[in-house]
């Protein structure tokens, strides 16, 4: 039986996607190690104490508050060191975090400060009596490397949408714990949030990605793609080179071999011919549906689903199809 | 001797005392480049003296400029014997050489003094009406650059001018001394018959002089000016490699072990000689601008101001660096081009040739196609400067565009440009029973050719057809040849191309290890880019190999119609091909390709665009551009499909995967419906059905 730590990462007032897929790791591992409890720590701007129960939904016994002004902005000092604090006196098995921007950078600093293992970007964990392996891609994501981690608290960052996250619903006790150390006498100070595009996740981090290329015709067809990717709900949208040079698209939409290269769980390429550029930006996604009226595209020969046919009427029969089955859920 | 002779003498001393300082000066900054032997091969250097310089024969590839350049330059060849006639006249008052020359040859002699005069004449003439009414783009200048023109325009004119009226009025005074063969002094002569003889006198004298400075004080505004091409162009073109078939498109050799602080080239100590002799060289006629793609489609890369700025930078640096206290000279006298960064730079640490007079934006945009290079009336080579300065950015700042950053990862890891899987690397030729060089080998076999497959034509879906369509044309005509499959991987070109020498080296001397070890002596390829690293610059590693591009390679078998072909003749279709860079301009392969096209398909009716052959627009893909973006101007892609609609062809045919991609864009981007094949193909699809 061995408890786990876990940092549920939020922003503002709102808890990331990437809390619920950490406590639920957390909570698979607690289980599988004999019963142990799930801890997890919300920090952030006084109210997020309401987001404890999502927390519980995923699995968390108990729910470590700590609120502050200064913790509306990420206060990596603190946080640090109230972790740190929290594991010293206690015993855990692990500390699962997102491998995010916020947990880049509290992993190694908990690590260092613990004097502890740390294994990053994973995108499975696995614990079976002492030990507790990871796997975690490598070179590109071309191979994936199984590690052992052996020694205590094992800290574990894991990729952002790589692992689903399991409800296992729970009432979290709450407890309001103090800053390890003053959020606002950080010696890093926050002086500007510049606001990315809006609506939509990154490219990086998009579990779904909905990509069009010269097959829509006309820059004003590109709504279609917009509307696919929004009624996933969680897409992000892309483009390809001749898109992008049109000027249909900024180019930071760009996906391809000089443009971003992405992994999502789920590609759908609309209109793409797949040109060796784009290929190499986008072929290790895992699920790949293309949609192209030459069904002698290459761009099928690297996707899992192909839909010969217009993409004009493809795309908005697709788009209510993904709308309804939503609603299912 | 005379008064007169004692003075001219006196003048003549002084003249070229400064004139030796000046070469010895100008030689001095020459030395601070890298030393390079190219003193190689003197007869065929000499022949391209005699060709490109005496015969002009580069120049007259533009023909109005050309012919207005080459009488300007005949011209100065003849006169000079007049020139000679006049100093000796100014030692030894009253020579003639028609007192040592035998009659008739004197005549010729005189004779063509009057009509080249003439002749030089009407050329400045037509220069100065080119520069103030026509006013070609090639020409855009500076108020410098202008003005410079105009004052050796009108010194020429001013040489013309005073020789004649000399002639003339010696002629009022000596009726013998100007003989009828001299026609255009007689006649100049005709209204002043009347003038006195002491008046007469005078005016000849006055010519006479003004006729000795004139050459005197050209020969020494020369080392101030662009126009010191003068002195330097013939000395250039002795000295340059541009012109050996394949060779001179060969990149520089460079040792990675070397006890350097920094690869490439960054400033002009770092250069080599001869990159600074072209500097001196460039006489700013624009033609290798204008033949650029880059800047043809609105980019900022000039490879006129390349060289330009190399040589403003020298006269910068080379009174500091030989203290030859002529600093004071600064750039008044020699001017670069839009180099507004150096003004903003100071005279501080980082003031050098990269960044303060060339950036990387303009090295970056290179296509490598060597239109610059083959446009050069006196042979400069502005890609051997970017080449190095490529080198310098990438090996020593690391510095170049992000989006190739994958490119050279790709490269170390997977062998390929894209992260491609190495292991999918034979699967085009699944179910063909094509031979790899181990299973012949295991069975003791060896193959007539090796097939170097290339990274286009293993991965990209559109070039594997291409692979498999010369496949298919070498089982039909029972060659023997084999692929390396897994084992084949990128030579490491682009790498070279983009400056990564070090990649290079590593790929190069791995794939040079795995053709020796199978004692592979014949290839053949359908990329010109694999044709011309693996033929003509392996060697420079130690690998050397007979490497036949497919389009020669297809042509021969053609000829020997061992190709079984259907024998109907098909319609009579359009074709425009287009030329790759690299087996054109690079290679001098401009006739297979087509006559592939003629034999396979005997009603074709070839159309040229305006830009072919040696003249051909590059597609923009080479020098590694292919893994770049294009940022600034127009697509060089759609420039040259534009070309290539133009001429109204039902099909555009390439030699290259390069070309076949990025003309298949461009005819998708103006939503075109004409094919574009490889010429392989075109033979492929006329194969017999046995």
């Amino acid at each position: 039986m061995a408890n786990i730590l876990v940092f549920a990462e939020s922003r503002g007032t709102d808890l990331r996607k990437v809390a619920g897929e950490a406590v639920s790791v957390a909570r698979r591992l607690a289980d599988a190690s004999g019963g142990g409890e799930v801890h997890a720590l919300l920090a952030g701007p006084p109210g997020i104490a309401q987001k404890a129960d999502v927390l519980g939904r995923y699995g968390a016994d108990v729910v470590l508050v700590m609120e502050h002004t200064a913790l509306a902005t990420f206060a990596r000092e603190s946080i640090a060191a109230t972790l740190a604090a929290r594991a010293k006196a206690a015993s855990y098995r692990a500390i699962v975090l997102g491998f995010s921007a916020q947990g880049r950078d509290l992993g190694p600093r908990l690590a260092a400060r613990l004097d502890a293992p740390i294994a990053s970007d994973v995108i499975d964990v696995q614990v079976a009596g002492d030990a507790l392996t990871v796997k975690h891609p490598a070179y590109a994501n071309k191979v994936v490397v199984t590690l052992t981690v052996t020694g205590s608290p094992a800290i574990v960052s894991i990729r952002p949408a790589a692992i689903t996250a399991t409800e296992s619903p729970r009432t979290a006790r709450v407890e309001t714990i103090q800053p390890g150390t003053d959020p606002a006498a950080s010696r890093v100070k926050v002086t500007q949030v510049v606001e990315g595009a809006k609506g939509r996740p990154d490219l990086a981090d998009a579990p779904v990605i909905v990509a069009g290329g010269r097959g829509l015709k006309a820059p004003e067809n590109f709504k279609l793609v917009e509307e696919l990717a929004d009624a996933f709900g969680n897409a992000a949208v892309g483009a390809t080179r001749a898109v992008t040079d049109e000027g249909w698209r900024p180019h930071a939409d760009q996906i391809g071999q000089t443009g971003r290269q992405v992994s999502p769980q789920l590609y759908v390429a609309v209109g793409i011919s797949g040109a060796i550029q784009h290929l190499a930006g986008m072929r290790t996604s895992k699920t790949i549906v293309a949609i192209n009226k030459d069904k002698e595209a290459p761009i099928f020969k690297v996707a899992d689903y192909g839909i010969v046919g217009d993409v004009l009427e493809v795309v908005p029969a697709l788009t209510s199809a993904v709308r309804e089955a939503k609603k299912g859920h | 001797m005379t008064a007169q002779s004692v003075v001219f003498l006196f003048v003549l001393a002084i003249a070229a005392g400064i004139f030796a300082l000046n070469v010895q000066r100008l030689v001095s900054y020459l030395k601070l480049g890298v030393a390079e032997d190219r003193t190689d091969r003197p007869w065929a250097r000499l022949s391209n003296v005699l060709q490109i310089g005496i015969a002009q024969t580069k120049i007259l590839r533009e023909p109005i400029a050309g012919i207005m350049h080459a009488t300007i330059f005949w011209g100065f060849i003849v006169l000079t014997a007049g020139t000679v006639e006049i100093f000796i006249q100014g030692a030894w008052s009253g020579f003639s050489y028609e007192r040592v020359l035998w009659h008739p040859l004197y005549a010729l002699y005189a004779a063509s003094q009057d009509a080249f005069a003439v002749f030089v004449l009407a050329a400045v003439a037509f220069a100065f009406y080119r520069r103030l009414v026509l006013h070609p783009r090639r020409l855009e200048g500076d108020r410098i650059e202008h003005l410079d023109a105009y004052v050796i325009l009108g010194m020429i004119a001013g040489l013309m001018i005073t020789l004649l009226l000399a002639n003339a009025f010696l002629s009022v005074v000596q009726p013998d001394a100007v003989g009828p063969e001299k026609f255009v002094s007689r006649g100049l002569a005709a209204p002043f018959a009347n003038v006195s003889a002491r008046s007469a006198f005078y005016a000849y004298r006055t010519f006479w002089w003004a006729h000795v400075f004139l050459v005197l004080i050209f020969l020494n505004y020369l080392p101030y000016s662009k126009h010191l091409h003068v002195v330097s162009s013939l000395i250039n073109v002795y000295f340059s490699n541009t012109s050996w078939k394949g060779e001179r498109a060969v990149m520089r050799p460079m040792d990675l072990e070397a006890e350097t602080e920094s690869f490439g080239a960054a400033d002009v100590e770092q250069l080599t000689w001869k990159n600074l002799l072209d500097g001196y060289s460039c006489t700013e006629c624009g033609r290798c601008t204008a033949a650029c793609p880059a800047n043809l489609t609105g980019k900022v890369l000039s490879p006129r101001k390349i060289v330009v700025n190399t040589r403003q930078r020298l006269m910068e640096k080379g009174p500091a660096a030989t203290g030859d206290g002529m600093a004071f000279l600064g750039s008044r006298l020699v001017h670069g081009e839009n180099h507004e960064a150096a003004e903003s730079l100071g005279n501080g640490a980082t003031h050098r040739l990269l960044d303060g007079y060339i950036t990387e934006e303009e090295l970056w945009q290179c296509t490598s196609c060597r239109a610059c290079v083959q446009e050069c009336p006196v042979s400069i080579d502005q890609l051997d400067i970017i080449n190095q300065m490529r080198r310098n950015l990438v090996l020593s700042e690391s510095r170049f565009p992000a989006e190739i950053q994958p490119a050279f990862e790709a490269l170390e890891r997977n062998g390929a440009p894209w992260a491609f899987d190495a292991a999918d690397r034979a699967r085009w030729a699944d179910g063909l029973a094509i031979p790899t060089m181990a299973e012949l080998t295991e069975r003791g076999e060896r193959p007539d050719v090796l097939f170097w497959v290339g990274c286009m034509g293993s991965f990209d879906d559109r070039a594997k057809k291409i692979t498999v369509a010369f496949a298919r044309i070498l089982q039909a005509c029972g060659i023997r040849f084999a692929i390396l499959g897994q084992e084949e991987h990128c030579h490491g070109d682009p790498a070279r191309r983009m400056g990564n020498e070090y990649l290079y080296q590593m790929l190069a001397k791995d794939t040079i290890d795995t053709l020796n070890r199978y004692a592979v002596t014949t290839v053949v390829t359908s990329c010109p880019h694999c044709f011309h690293q693996i033929g003509n610059e392996f060697p420079q590693l130690g690998g050397n190999y007979e490497v036949i591009h497919h389009s020669t390679y297809i042509d021969r078998l053609l000829q020997q119609e061992l190709v079984p072909l259907r024998t109907d003749e098909g319609r009579r279709l359009t074709v425009a091909y287009h030329d790759s860079c690299y087996l054109g301009r690079y290679n001098d392969i401009y006739d297979a390709p087509r006559e592939t096209l003629r034999r396979a398909l005997p009603v074709v009716n070839l159309v040229e665009p305006p830009r072919a052959r040696d003249r051909g627009l590059c597609c923009g893909a080479g020098g590694g551009r292919m893994w770049m973006e294009e940022r600034q101007g127009k697509r060089i892609n759609i420039e040259r499909t534009e070309e290539l609609l133009a001429t109204g062809a039902e099909t555009i045919a390439v030699a290259c995967p390069f070309c076949m991609t990025m003309m298949s864009d461009g005819v998708k981007a103006k939503e075109s419906s004409v094919p574009v094949l490889d010429i392989a193909e075109v033979v492929a699809s006329q194969l017999s059905a046995t």
